[in-house]
């Protein structure tokens, strides 16, 4: 994946104790099929004005989150009063289209049943 | 709704509406809105009842205190509680949710008046025009600061009840008359005099709570007893202090409806806040009882794979297992238990599989769309894993019938090849006893010419047979042979017998030549040659060696295995029969006893190989009848499940009208063919047939019952495999909030794109997809940035392609922006009356008895302001349960 168009920074957070929270709500990782980000930051915390909701993870502390689990990630964060993380900013900002949709005819072509099938069962059977 | 009349305190009669100034001086300047009235009315009184005043007291206060509980205080004295300000500001936050201006910190006068002031001016920013100055709530003014409260409530707790554009007061007696309505004796007319029974006061809480009291016991003779019981119900399992006396209102005539009214009101906020609990705790169960599911399926699932893999762990040895005790009939019991597993062990596992594979994905597909990170089976328990183990089983399978059917023929013909060695050894035995002490005798020392001349023609004769015999020892000799290269597991003492016959054949035939060249030295001395004597021989061994091998051959066994074969015999046996005539002629001219003797035995033999051979000849065609049967049968079953097999690929590949009509055609489907399985368990019973009469051809049906039974299976596994399938597109339909024809959309925009069809689009591909859908992809280079941060979300993995399922994710996360956290959140504030944290009874009060206790598995303690032992974080809970952490 070229990702040169969509440079990352890195962000310093720091707290005075590990009873201060960090002030963001983390979401997505490997198990939830979403990429590691911010679904939102409150106001007066370490990470207000530092972070914003639907920034990226990419890592944390220099370890590449990009198939990190959830708890894991979770997990280096909690237990650190210092944190540096690799963001790429608005990664999950929503993008709505533009435009209406173009129809593509169903009628031209049967219905492709099979496209929303597990590809790991093959759907096979051997004629007699 | 009919107006109602009320009684002042002074005992005027009024309508609404209407207000006479009574109490002198006071014009009536203001504009009449519905709740002002009664406010008006106290302020004319110069003096309140004393009854009244004693009631509203108690009840305000109590009141007060039912809110400022939530903040962690409380009131004694309401006139001089309330004199600062600092509790009454606090109060109005509690009842209206809102934040007030900080209050002054100071213990001046001009402090508590500022901050009193602060309370007014917020009462009267929500719309309440008030009567009542700063100073004479600073100055502990009972009867001010019993109205300003009452403004209060009025405002605060009664107001909302609007119900069809009333005034509050007549809007809290129309739900009072709603819910009392079903209740015979109540009789709801206004709030000070209706309510004096206690009657009124039970039914509105059996109305909403019949499990709290039985009000069929109820009567107007105990209003003390009823008020009393309403009162405690109320304070125990509601949540909603006294605030009435019910001796000050069963004794006064009227009591003061300000104090009714505020009591119920706050019956009416506590069952609509029942209400509101409620709605709370089904959305909550909605949520986790799709959790439970899912945890449950996954829970099964391992179940499921744990019991498979073992039953294969355990049967894949006995298949594999090569020990035979080299009998027919051991072999046959083998092959027995083969076909019992065959048709009664393999199926339910094979079902088993199946179900195992559609769960599997029936679960991903859930789990993915309630935002649930993918199942992943312990190690050794994978789809993957499953398929392997099985794969091996059928192998194993197939090389074990192969190996018992090579068996039972080897171990057939074995049989048939030992007899026959026996019995041409026997009869061979038979012929050769003796014949040694005759070709070593010397009887020929001391014959006379003619003796010696008998001796030596005799020999020759004897000559004769042996050579005659040499092919039968040959014979034997073969058989052996084979015997030996079929593995025969007596071969040992076949080829011991055979070795002694063939060195008695040697010593014979050495013996013979002795005797030979000793006879013909006696002959050479005794001349005597008797021509007839010669030719008699020479005419009676060949016979006799006819008769022998006739009867042999009349008894021989017969290795039949089909109809020709039969006839064959049976041609050759009746041409025998017809040499018998000829022989019979020979017979007469030749007649001596063993000859005779052995007529006789071939006589005898005929009828019973008639016999035989009649037997047999009944058996092949019954053997013919069963191997019809069973094809008659095979060659209808096998076209079916061929033609039910289209029919499911031609179902597999195009969806036509609705899913759920789709599904139905198939479920009918599946319904059709299980009614079909009779007529597979017969032509099992026809296949046993043959297979018992060792029968292994059958030229009139191209279908075996091993192939009708696999193609069974697979028939079966793919109608419920396909119909998994379409369960799990409704439901994907249902979860994502999109209907057939959206998805229909979006189906054929993928397939579009996706030329090389295989499911999956590149990155080009995706691109020209997602300006097709109308996304603003430019050719520059924003429009790369912003097409590379819809890959990175789409493609989170960063597989370097888009399945159709991360596509459909994409397009439908847009439609449930909701923030499903907040919202169980809040639905758990609810059920904890607005507290951070939840306690177990809350818990097991408001949700069903399961749901609860899975909660109280999961929830971690709640640790934070306020915390007392026994409470549980939901905040963190409900952030966990959508994989989301606060941090």
């Amino acid at each position: 994946m070229d990702n040169s168009l969509f440079p990352t920074v890195p962000v310093f957070l720091d707290r005075s104790s590990l009873d201060q929270s960090w002030g963001f709500r983390l979401q997505g990782g490997i198990d939830y099929r979403l990429p590691l980000s911010i679904k939102k930051v409150s106001p007066n915390t370490p990470s207000h004005n530092k972070l914003y909701a639907g920034d990226g993870v990419t890592a944390i502390n220099g370890q590449d989150a990009s198939s990190m689990k959830h708890e894991d990630a979770e997990n280096l964060l909690r237990n650190a009063l210092q944190i540096q993380l690799t963001v790429r900013r608005g990664q999950l900002a929503a993008v709505r289209p533009s435009r209406p949709p173009v129809k593509f005819g169903a009628s031209s072509q049967p219905h492709v049943n099979s496209a929303l099938q597990n590809t790991t069962t093959p759907n096979n059977y051997r004629r007699f | 709704m009919s107006a109602y009349y009320y009684q002042d305190a002074n005992g005027h009669n009024g309508a609404q509406y209407q207000q006479q100034s009574y109490n002198g001086g006071y014009p009536q300047q203001y504009p009449v809105d519905d709740y002002m009235v009664p406010e008006e009315e106290w302020e004319r009184e110069a003096v309140l009842d004393p009854a009244w005043e004693r009631q509203q007291k108690k009840t305000f206060t109590a009141w007060c205190n039912s809110h400022l509980r939530k903040v962690g205080t409380s009131i004694e004295n309401i006139e001089e509680d309330f004199q600062n300000g600092l509790k009454l500001m606090l109060l109005l936050e509690v009842i209206s949710n809102e934040q007030l201006i900080k209050p002054d910190r100071g213990r001046m006068r001009f402090h508590k008046i500022a901050n009193v002031n602060k309370a007014l001016d917020f009462i009267t920013s929500k719309g309440v025009k008030l009567m009542v100055g700063a100073e004479e709530i600073v100055d502990g003014n009972l009867k001010m600061t019993l109205g300003m409260i009452w403004t209060i409530i009025l405002r605060f707790a009664i107001q909302d009840i609007s119900v069809e554009e009333m005034s509050a007061k007549e809007g809290l007696l129309l739900w009072c008359q709603r819910k009392t309505a079903p209740y015979k004796n109540v009789n709801v007319q206004n709030f000070h005099i209706s309510f004096k029974d206690g009657l009124a006061f039970c039914a509105l809480i059996h109305r909403h709570r019949p499990d709290l009291l039985d009000y069929s016991k109820l009567t107007k003779d105990d209003p003390l007893g009823n008020l009393n019981l309403a009162f405690d119900i109320a304070e125990k399992h509601l949540d909603i202090p006294k605030m009435l006396d019910a001796e000050e209102i069963n004794n006064s005539i009227k009591a003061d409806e300000k104090v009714v009214m505020t009591y119920v009101s706050s019956y009416y906020h506590a069952f609509s806040t029942t209400r509101k609990a409620e709605q709370a705790a089904s959305r909550i169960c909605k949520v986790l009882s799709v959790n439970q599911e899912n945890e449950q399926m996954m829970a099964e699932y391992e179940r499921l794979a744990s019991d498979l893999l073992e039953w294969i762990r355990k049967t894949k040895p006995w298949l594999e297992n090569r020990a035979t005790d080299n009998t027919l009939h051991g072999t046959q019991a083998k092959l027995g238990e083969f076909r019992d597993y065959c048709r009664s062990q393999k199926p339910p596992r094979l079902s088993q599989k199946a179900k195992l594979e559609t769960d599997f994905n029936t679960l991903q597909t859930r789990l993915r769309l309630s935002n649930r990170p993918a199942f992943t089976p312990t190690e050794g328990k994978l789809i993957a894993n499953i398929v392997d183990a099985w794969k091996g089983l059928e192998l194993a399978e197939k090389g074990f019938e192969d190996w018992l059917l090579r068996e039972l023929r080897r171990l057939e013909r074995l049989d048939h090849l030992a007899k026959k060695f026996q019995h041409k050894c026997n009869i061979h035995e038979e012929w050769s006893y003796g014949k040694i002490d005759l070709l070593t005798s010397s009887d020929f020392k001391r014959c006379s010419l003619n003796d010696l001349r008998a001796l030596s023609r005799k020999h020759l004769a004897f000559e004769s047979d042996l050579a005659a015999h040499q092919d039968r020892v040959e014979q034997i000799a073969a058989i052996a042979q084979e015997l030996n290269v079929l593995g025969y597991d007596q071969i040992a003492m076949v080829n011991q017998r055979c070795q002694q016959i063939c060195n008695e054949w040697d010593q014979l035939g050495d013996l013979t030549h002795k005797r030979r060249v000793a006879l013909t030295d006696a002959e050479r001395i005794v001349e005597r040659i008797d021509s007839l004597f010669l030719e008699y021989a020479k005419k009676a061994s060949p016979y006799v060696n006819w008769l022998d091998g006739a009867r042999e051959d009349l008894v021989d066994m017969f290795f039949i295995h089909t109809l020709d074969e039969i006839r064959g015999l049976i041609e050759a046996h009746h041409q025998f029969k017809a040499t018998l005539g000829e022989a019979g002629a020979e017979y007469k001219n030749i007649i001596r006893l063993e000859i005779s003797a052995k007529w006789n035995d071939v006589q005898a033999l005929v009828p019973q190989r008639d016999q035989d051979l009649e037997t047999e000849f009944i058996k092949q065609q019954q053997n013919e009848r069963f191997r019809v049967q069973f094809a008659q049968k095979a060659n209808v079953v096998g076209p079916w499940l061929e033609r039910q097999h289209e029919q499911l690929q031609q179902l597999t590949v195009q969806v036509v009208g609705t899913l759920e009509q789709h599904q139905k055609k198939l479920e009918s489907m599946e319904h059709s063919v299980l009614q079909y399985r009779p007529h597979i368990d017969e032509l099992e019973k026809y296949n046993q047939q043959i297979q018992e009469c060792m029968i292994f051809e059958n030229r009139h049906t191209p279908y075996t019952m091993e192939v009708i039974r696999v193609a069974w299976e697979q028939l079966t596994t793919h109608l419920t495999k396909q119909i998994a399938e379409i369960k799990n597109q409704i439901y994907t339909l249902e979860k994502k909030g999109i209907g057939e024809e959206q998805m229909n959309e979006f189906r054929a925009t993928f397939a579009h794109f996706d030329k090389s069809r295989t499911r999956r689009l590149d990155p080009k591909e995706f691109r020209a997809c997602l300006i097709a859908c109308g996304y603003n992809i430019r050719d520059d280079r924003q429009g790369d940035v912003d097409f590379q941060r819809i890959m990175a979300n789409v493609d989170p993995t960063q597989t370097g392609f888009v399945t159709f399922e991360s596509f459909l994710d994409f397009m439908t996360r847009e439609c449930s922006e909701e923030d499903n956290v907040d919202q169980l959140t809040l639905a758990f504030k609810t059920l904890a009356g607005d507290q951070p944290f939840i306690t177990a009874e809350a818990l097991k009060r408001e949700l069903p008895i399961e749901q609860a206790e899975w909660c109280l598995r999961r929830m971690k303690p709640y640790v934070g302001p306020g915390a007392i032992p026994g409470a549980y974080d939901y905040k963190i809970f409900s952030a966990a349960l959508y994989g989301e952490s606060d941090l």
